[in-house]
């Protein structure tokens, strides 16, 4: 347990939050979609609020993260990082911070501003479709992860873990 | 795929699209049993009443603002005494969840714009 | 870490959580359009939502003095925010650049 890093559980805790986020938000797209979690709209919007709190401090903490090692002139690649300067990692931070400002107009302007709320909405949604299609993308390409320990293989995926 | 490590990928592939397969093909089913007379409609008809049921949730945001302008003051003034009378806990969350959100935005927006100045070659 | 079996049973689990997603998202979104009972179903669940959750809380949002005060001062601060870092963005890479050169 000792040498388990600091980016290697961002990197699960905001998948699991991520997953959770997609399953409620999902439930509420439209009439179609509501029987994922059986017409409990309430339910999904209680849970997709209070996870996109938690989803919105996890992305502070990991760009105050990345502010603290720009300003160190620390250029050292965190391999289990959520955010950073390329591949998909560029990509998870360019859609997050789509998400979140759309998310907040949806949440701030659901009573004055209803064409601005439409617009996000559709922007919120379609991102999903996207994001969820690299998703699966993703666990393609690191889909070694989901190999069953063998005695044999333990050595060498541990190390590949640690690259 | 010759590729071992894939394999639990393609595993999980073949098993969700099965799954899909499946369940588009009951669906299509079920819905033809259940409504036999929609086929008899025109085109545009049809397409209308697809369009009208289809509705996604702006579409719904969109309809709540007509009746509300419809309806006026007097309902938004009925529906803050409702909500008033709700959960205190429910409230808190409330508080709690949009001040952080809110907050945390404008640090967000700052901290990534500083970065992309910061990696920009 | 990555090689205890607790640990891949989560992995596993999440990644078939994504799976289901992508496959309920084609399921919705090909599938014919909703019964007039799946309609009614929805609308309830979001009157529901309106009455027994968040989203109805959202809608005071106008009405709300404090945390109208609160997006009004986090609107506030974003400007100020967002010259300080570009100024401490240009500041850094100025640093840098000079740091390589010498």
């Amino acid at each position: 347990m000792k040498n388990v890093r600091f980016d290697f559980i961002i990197h699960w805790l905001w998948t699991i939050v991520f997953a959770l986020l997609v399953l409620s938000g999902l439930a509420m797209v439209g009439a179609k979609y509501g029987w994922i979690l059986n017409y409990d709209i309430a339910s999904a919007d209680y849970i997709h609020r209070l996870l996109a709190a938690v989803y919105v401090m996890l992305t502070f903490i990991s760009v105050a993260i990345e502010v603290i090692r720009g300003i160190k002139g620390d250029d050292k690649k965190l391999t289990w990082f959520i955010i950073g300067k390329s591949g998909y990692q560029l990509f998870t931070f360019i859609t997050t911070l789509i998400f979140i400002i759309t998310g907040v107009i949806i949440w701030v302007c659901m009573d004055s501003n209803i064409a601005a709320v439409s617009f996000a909405l559709y922007i919120h949604e379609k991102l999903t479709y996207i994001v969820i299609a690299s998703v699966i993308w993703h666990i393609y390409v690191k889909c070694h992860a989901l190999l069953w320990p063998k005695k044999t293989e333990a050595k060498k995926n541990s190390m590949e873990a640690g690259k | 795929m010759p590729d071992k490590r894939k394999l639990h990928f393609w595993q999980l592939v073949f098993v969700f699209g099965a799954i899909t397969i499946l369940a588009l093909a009951a669906n299509y089913g079920y819905g033809s049993m259940k409504q036999p007379g929609m086929m008899n409609d025109t085109m545009g008809s049809m397409m209308g009443l697809m369009h009208l049921k289809n509705i996604t949730v702006s579409d719904l945001v969109k309809q709540q603002e007509r009746l509300e302008s419809i309806q006026g003051q007097a309902q938004t003034q009925n529906h803050s005494n409702h909500h008033a009378t709700s959960g205190s806990f429910l409230k808190t969350a409330h508080y709690l969840t949009t001040a952080a959100v809110i907050l945390l935005l404008p640090f967000i927006i700052a901290g990534s714009i500083f970065l992309a100045i910061v990696w920009i070659k | 870490m990555m090689q205890k079996p607790w640990f891949k049973l989560v992995i596993w689990i999440l990644a078939t959580s994504f799976f289901f997603m992508a496959s309920s998202i084609i399921i919705s979104h090909l599938s014919p359009g909703p019964t007039e009972h799946q309609s009614m179903r929805y609308m309830e669940g979001m009157m529901g939502a309106m009455h027994n959750s968040l989203m109805g809380l959202s809608m005071t949002i106008e009405e709300d003095f404090d945390l109208k005060r609160l997006i009004i001062n986090a609107s506030a601060i974003t400007i100020p925010l967002i010259c300080i870092s570009i100024i401490l963005g240009l500041y850094i890479r100025l640093i840098r650049g000079k740091r390589n050169a010498g």
